[in-house]
């Protein structure tokens, strides 16, 4: 009898340790409930099969975490599922030989805090749960952001990241955003449109004092004729005022609205990308220049922000449906212009709060590079590296297969780090669902020896550190035949930036719990890379 | 504004300079591009993506089979293998996609890019259109390329070091060490002034020198590759693909541990530090024009990717030094390794701001052109012309250029200094030639770029002005023939395709001028009329009859009596252009018969103007015949007031009595200048307009002057053109119509001599008598009847008018050639002149 369709990973081991890592994953009865997925840390869906997967109807929203055949040349793989946006939110998967699709929700889960543009940045909850993973995620960003900064300056990123990050303090520059480039661009347009800004000429009927009348219409008259008295200075009464038209300049206009709206977003994306930048100076004129210019932008959106809610603009929180003046008119088209880059930006880092993961699993990796450099290993290869514009589903790095190779010169091994699908690691590995892997070799042409890397973010999930140890160890054990495998080693995110960095090591397995901030980061470096260099060198000289 | 960026890309150890604009180049950030760099593709995504730059010099793509896929030869593409096949063919797809891809990530946002080229002959045009063809196909990216000597210079006048040694005047020599050998050029720095900014400008004047051989950098890298193989046991193969070590050692860089992966098991081997001895070049591979370069210089700048080994360095110094013993070293400075990069960054502020970059000199070009209607070579580029380098240098081709009708293509041909052979291009027109056109020829060359560029237009054809033909050098076909060939087979098309006839002066006959002349010494004669005035009291009768005898004397045709009559009878005493007779044989014009008649003609003024001062326009017929007769056969001598008598008789402003035949040629003989032309045509329109026939004495002064007068057929007027075909035609018919025995004589040879001087107005009106032209096809029309009849004639006529006749049928067949723009016999209206009537 085949197996289940579908096997929800509670643990990344989950494959090959005990039963309870797993959940398997049916066609459902027709009235079942939600699937009850609590206690997952690392929410991987194993699929018997290579055919896609629907999650919530759509085949595109998996991503492909490990791709491997069986014994059998079964081709099988291993998929992650992006994290939803509130608690609530319910997903549903559904098997391609499935009827009706499989609902769950992430009881445990946490909710995104609100949008940079839509929240008031001020009043935010900085001890919220989603406030804390927030600035987790953009702490992220921001060490994926050295990289990007170091390569636009032709530098090479393996000398010059594991100094900024052991060494918090380094003068860095402030990472290139579109905010950056609007501050630029659009600075000086701005304030040209919030002095002359749009506006409508609107005539209402109202009481007017004689002498200011300018215009009457046939109500208007219609009025005056059932006044009173002969002459018109009877029928204005004791205030000597009648009823006629009067002129007022509307600026409430669509465009002016989702111009309010635009130097909302940009006061609260500066804000957020001040923060980011946070200490980081600049190390050329020109990336220097970059946190001045968001300064000095910010300032001036926010000044723009009071003077057009002063005069009466409202702001544009709905879907807008662009109009003429904002296709077309030179000035608002830079306007609508900006404002959907900005969105766009928002979207990003929405897509990065679904794939956060993912994100955590690829800083892992460089961070596990930076730690072995740290540590004294030498870099005798590299792959190119690039950092995209924006991160797709979680990963910023672009880079081909080994990211890097170090060589320990007095020690007398090589290693190289291999992303967790590499073809480079044989089939039988894969299934341990690491995120990426190192395979290490002596320089005298012994055979390779593999080390597993596996990451957690367990996000609102209690996970101990300990727990996990003892469970990847013992996942560890069951493995049939671990000749070739140098034990295994947990990365798990400390989301809280003022915990300490904590290690755990059981007889296969070590763990190490760091985070991405400043402090905990430069603290960690140094363990990980002992424990990692301690695990490779105890398994080639240990046999 | 984008950056400017200025990049040594040589393959051996690259560097890019870059600064944000013009005008803050002080600080330029240098990127180092790495040791033996190439282009990497990347296996990640899904498009084709190529890196180049640092990055790569640790990238393992490319570096053996040990590293699987990815170690694939494929996946690395050296600079230097690009380089040095660019020479031997244009570069493939596979090359410019990676050039394309990588580029754009190397040199980022640029306005202007400045490459550094070397100044060998390696190096020749034909590497720089195809470098600058890779180049230009870089999305965004403008390329200029910079002699790297030149660059070097510029790089050491903007270090300190530099700063207090670049003086205006010196020569400097530019070592540089690079993979193919040594290569030298000597600068000589000039001093400008540009917007009140004093600059150095170095000014190349000759091609750069090369020793290869033994001073290959090339040797220094197979050196200490071979010691690591003989060191680690490692297979050739593994090393040339696998190792940096013999690059940075030869490039003189720290060494550093260095890890190969073996191709067989794919583990890893640490290779042994590199510790062998540098060769040593050998002084034998220096020639004498290399250290001829030498001696001229005053400093020697060395620098190059192989510079900063300092072992190679003194080797090659020593090498050059030990070949010209007696000579004091030059003072040597050594260059950095950025200093080609810094030098193309401030190439490029430099042209940012329209300052002169360097001064250079362009390989000299000719082509074939029309020169006073000879095929001759002419300098589209003069040799060593001067220009600035970086701007691009426009010239015209001297010498004319037709088309003619019917034209599909034309033949060129192209000399270039270096090339040994010249070049042929037959471009496609762009529309065939409807009718005959004149071209125009330019050239436009940027020094140390690509090719020239020969643009081939004409204001005429609009097809072509629209879109002239660009002849590619590349393009065009290699020819064996020297030019002296070329020129003697154009000669040979041009003998065979004329369309107008030469003009023809009659000669005089020198012996008139005879002392012992039966008539009576001409100068004494001439002498004798200045005596006394023409009128006193009134005609002074004794003047008048030696006036009367000096007009018989021009006037009349003499045979030759002495020594033997060479030359046919009806030659006169000066030349139809007014000029003395050639002498001939012993028979020569006595040497004061220039001054005395001329002399006398200014009498001959003088009397005129007492004459019409007393009378007005009412002057004896007889006198004033006898003025106008001897001065109007001084022919282009006459004085201008006689000669304004004639024109405004003839033209109707006088009203001079004269007899019409006198006054019809006579006018014909004077006229000369380009105002009497003009004049004289006027006339002749008006006097058409009076009296709608034009008379025979019009029409035979009128193919006088035509005949005569270079310029008289382009100055005249189209309608009056048109209406003398039509004259001439008929002229010719009547001639057909009359019994054969009476005609073909006089009134046909001027008909003749009317229309071979006709077909000169094809200069100014190309399309003039198209032989497709209703009125050409008349007048072929009338002349092959004329020729059908003289022929029959010739059979039955007597001996004398038998060879008139036949001279005649040559002729018309001449002319018909002509008309056909296939005409051969320049010299028809001499022949034609020649004619017995």
């Amino acid at each position: 009898m085949a197996g289940p369709d579908l096997i929800l990973l509670r643990v990344p081991w989950g494959l090959i340790g005990l039963s309870r890592t797993r959940l398997e994953v049916t066609e459902p009865e027709p009235d079942a409930g939600d699937l009850d997925v609590s206690g997952c840390v690392s929410p991987l869906l194993f699929s018997r099969d290579d055919r896609p997967v629907l999650l919530n109807e759509d085949t595109r929203l998996l991503a492909t975490f490990a791709e491997f055949r069986t014994r059998l040349d079964e081709r099988q793989q291993v998929l992650d599922i992006p994290v939803p946006l509130h608690r609530g939110d319910r997903q549903s998967l559904r098997f391609h030989s499935w009827k009706r699709t499989r609902t769950f929700t992430w009881p445990r889960g946490v909710d995104r805090p609100p949008a940079a543009g839509l929240g008031d940045g001020d009043e935010e909850d900085q001890n919220q749960p989603g406030a804390r993973i927030y600035r987790f995620l953009r702490a992220i960003c921001a060490r994926m952001q050295d990289f990007e900064t170091v390569l636009s300056e032709g530098l090479d990123p393996w000398e010059i990241v594991p100094d900024l990050w052991l060494r918090p303090g380094t003068p860095r520059s402030p990472t290139m955003d579109i905010l950056v480039k609007h501050s630029r661009e659009h600075r000086a347009a701005w304030g040209d449109i919030a002095e002359h800004p749009r506006r409508l000429l609107n005539r209402r009927r109202e009481l007017v004092a004689l002498p200011r009348v300018e215009e009457l219409d046939a109500p208007c008259m219609q009025w005056l004729s059932r006044q009173p008295g002969k002459t018109l200075a009877q029928r204005a009464g004791g205030q000597q005022r009648i009823l006629s038209l009067a002129r007022y300049e509307n600026r409430n206009t669509l465009e002016n609205r989702v111009f309010l709206d635009l130097m909302a977003r940009s006061v609260a994306s500066a804000r957020d990308y001040l923060a980011m930048n946070q200490g980081r100076t600049g190390r050329t004129r020109l990336h220097s220049l970059r946190g001045q210019s968001v300064r000095t932008y910010m300032r001036e959106c926010r000044r723009i922000h009071l003077e057009l809610t002063m005069q009466g603009v409202l702001r544009q929180t709905e879907l807008v449906q662009p109009n003429h003046v904002l296709l077309d008119d030179p000035r608002y088209r830079r306007v609508w212009t900006a404002r959907r880059e900005l969105i766009q930006r928002e979207r990003a880092i929405d897509d990065l709060w679904r794939w956060q993961r993912r994100s955590w699993a690829e800083f892992c990796k460089a961070t596990v590079a930076v730690s072995l450099i740290c540590a004294g290993v030498r870099r005798c290869f590299a792959a190119p590296l690039f950092v995209r514009d924006e991160h797709w589903r979680g990963c910023f790095l672009v880079h081909d297969d080994p990211m890097i190779v170090v060589v320990d010169w007095e020690g007398g091994w090589v290693a190289e780090l291999l992303s967790g699908n590499s073809s480079d690691v044989p089939q039988k590995h894969r299934e341990l669902c690491a995120s990426f892997w190192m395979r290490c070799a002596d320089l005298a042409g012994s055979d390779y020896v593999y080390l597993p890397v596996w990451t957690v973010h367990a996000m609102g999930e209690e996970c101990g550190l300990r727990k996990l140890v003892d469970s990847a160890d013992r996942a560890f054990r069951m493995l049939r035949d671990h000749n070739q495998l140098a034990g295994g080693i947990v990365l798990v995110a400390q989301v809280d930036a003022s915990a300490e960095t904590r290690t755990e090591k059981a007889e296969f397995v070590s763990a190490c719990e760091l985070g991405p901030c400043d402090k905990t980061l430069s603290a960690a470096l140094e363990p990980l890379g002992k424990t990692i260099r301690s695990r490779i060198e105890d398994s080639l000289w240990g046999r | 504004m984008g950056s400017l960026i200025g990049i040594d890309m040589n393959g051996v150890r690259d560097a890019l300079a870059r600064c944000e604009g013009a005008d803050a180049p002080d600080q330029p950030e240098i990127v180092d591009l790495g040791v033996h760099s190439g282009f990497i593709r990347l296996q990640s995504g899904d498009d084709e993506v190529w890196l180049g730059g640092a990055p790569t010099e640790l990238a393992p793509h490319g570096r053996g089979p040990g590293w699987g896929r990815l170690g694939s030869a494929e996946n690395r593409m050296d600079v230097l293998r690009v380089l040095e096949e660019i020479p031997k063919a244009d570069s493939g797809d596979a090359t410019r996609q990676a050039w394309t891809s990588a580029l754009p990530r190397v040199v980022g946002d640029a306005d202007l890019a400045v490459f550094a080229v070397p100044d060998t002959s390696a190096c020749d045009e034909t590497f720089r259109h195809r470098y600058l063809g890779l180049l230009k196909g870089v999305a965004r990216l403008r390329p200029l390329l910079l002699w790297r000597p030149v660059a070097a210079i510029l790089g050491w006048m903007g270090s300190t070091a530099g700063l207090s040694q670049d003086r205006p005047g010196r020569n400097a020599a530019i070592l540089s060490l690079m993979v193919d050998g040594v290569h030298l050029s000597v600068l000589s720095l000039k001093e400008e002034r540009h917007g009140g900014v004093r600059l150095v400008v170095p000014q190349r004047s000759g091609p750069g020198r090369t020793a290869g051989a033994s001073f290959r950098g090339k040797v220094l890298v197979d050196e200490a590759r071979k010691w690591l193989v003989r060191e680690s046991g490692l297979p050739d193969k593994v090393l040339e693909s696998g190792a940096l070590s013999p690059w940075r050692f030869a490039t003189g860089r720290k060494p550093v541990p260095e890890l190969v992966r073996l191709p067989d098991n794919r583990g890893w081997r640490k290779l042994p530090q590199l510790d062998c001895s540098c060769p040593g070049p050998d002084e034998r591979d220096v020639d004498e024009d290399f250290l001829e370069g030498l001696r001229t210089a005053d400093v020697l700048l060395v620098e190059g990717p192989f510079a900063d080994n300092r072992a190679w360095r003194e080797g090659v110094l020593k090498a050059v030094n030990t070949r010209q013993p007696t000579r004091q070293p030059l003072p040597v400075v050594t260059l950095d390794h950025e200093a080609v990069a810094r030098g193309c960054l401030a190439a490029a502020v430099r042209q940012r701001l329209g300052q002169p970059i360097y001064f250079d000199f362009l390989p000299q070009l000719q082509i074939n052109a029309m020169v006073d209607q000879k095929p001759k070579f002419v300098d589209l580029i003069a040799h060593g012309q001067r220009c600035r380098g970086g701007e691009s240098f426009r010239a015209s081709a001297p010498g004319d250029y037709f088309i003619d009708k019917g034209a599909e293509e034309l033949a060129l041909w192209l000399f270039k200094e270096g090339f040994e052979r010249g070049r042929k291009a037959r471009p496609r027109l762009p529309a065939v030639a409807d009718r005959s056109y004149r071209l125009s020829v330019s050239v436009e060359q940027v020094p140390g770029q690509g090719f020239a560029e020969v643009c081939i237009s004409s204001l005429e054809f609009d097809r072509l002005r629209r879109s002239p033909v660009t002849l590619d050098w590349t393009d065009m076909e290699e020819t064996e023939q020297t030019r002296e060939e070329i020129l003697s087979e154009l000669a040979e098309q041009c003998r065979t395709a004329l369309a107008w006839p030469d003009t023809a002066v009659k000669p005089g006959n020198p012996s008139a001028w005879w002392s012992g002349h039966p008539g009576g010494d001409l100068v004494v004669l001439l002498a004798a009329y200045r005596t006394a005035p023409l009128l006193s009291d009134g005609i002074d009768k004794n003047v008048w009859q030696k006036l009367k005898a000096l007009r018989q004397r021009f006037v009349q045709p003499g045979a030759l009596p002495f020594p033997k009559p060479i030359l046919p009878s009806a030659f006169h005493a000066l030349r139809s252009d007014g000029r003395l007779p050639e002498p001939m044989d012993a028979c020569h014009v006595p040497e004061d018969a220039g001054t005395e008649l001329d002399e006398t003609l200014g009498k001959l003024e003088r009397d005129l103007a007492v004459l019409q001062h007393r009378f007005g326009q009412g002057i004896d017929r007889e006198v004033l015949g006898d003025i106008l007769g001897f001065a109007s056969w001084c022919f282009w001598r006459c004085p201008v007031r006689i000669a304004d008598v004639l024109l405004g008789t003839y033209g109707g402003t006088y009203s001079y009595s004269i007899h019409s035949s006198l006054l019809c040629h006579g006018v014909a003989r004077v006229v000369s200048t380009t105002d009497q032309l003009r004049r004289y045509f006027k006339a002749l329109e008006w006097r058409l307009a009076c009296k709608p026939a034009m008379t025979t004495a019009d029409y035979g002064g009128l193919a006088r002057v035509l005949g005569t007068s270079k310029e008289a057929a382009r100055i005249l007027g189209q309608a009056l053109a048109d209406r003398i075909v039509e004259k001439t035609a008929s002229t010719i018919q009547d001639e057909n119509d009359k019994k054969i025995g009476h005609a073909y004589k006089a009134r046909f040879k001027t008909a003749l001599r009317m229309l071979a001087a006709l077909l000169r107005h094809r200069q100014g009106r190309p399309d003039f008598l198209d032989p497709d032209d209703p009125a050409a096809g008349r007048l072929l029309g009338v002349l092959d009847k004329a020729k059908q009849r003289v022929g029959l004639a010739v059979t039955t006529a007597p001996p004398g008018a038998a060879r008139r006749l036949r001279a005649n049928a040559v002729i018309i067949g001449e002319l018909k050639e002509f008309i056909h723009l296939k005409g051969g016999n320049p010299n028809l209206i001499m022949h034609i002149d020649a004619l017995d009537e």
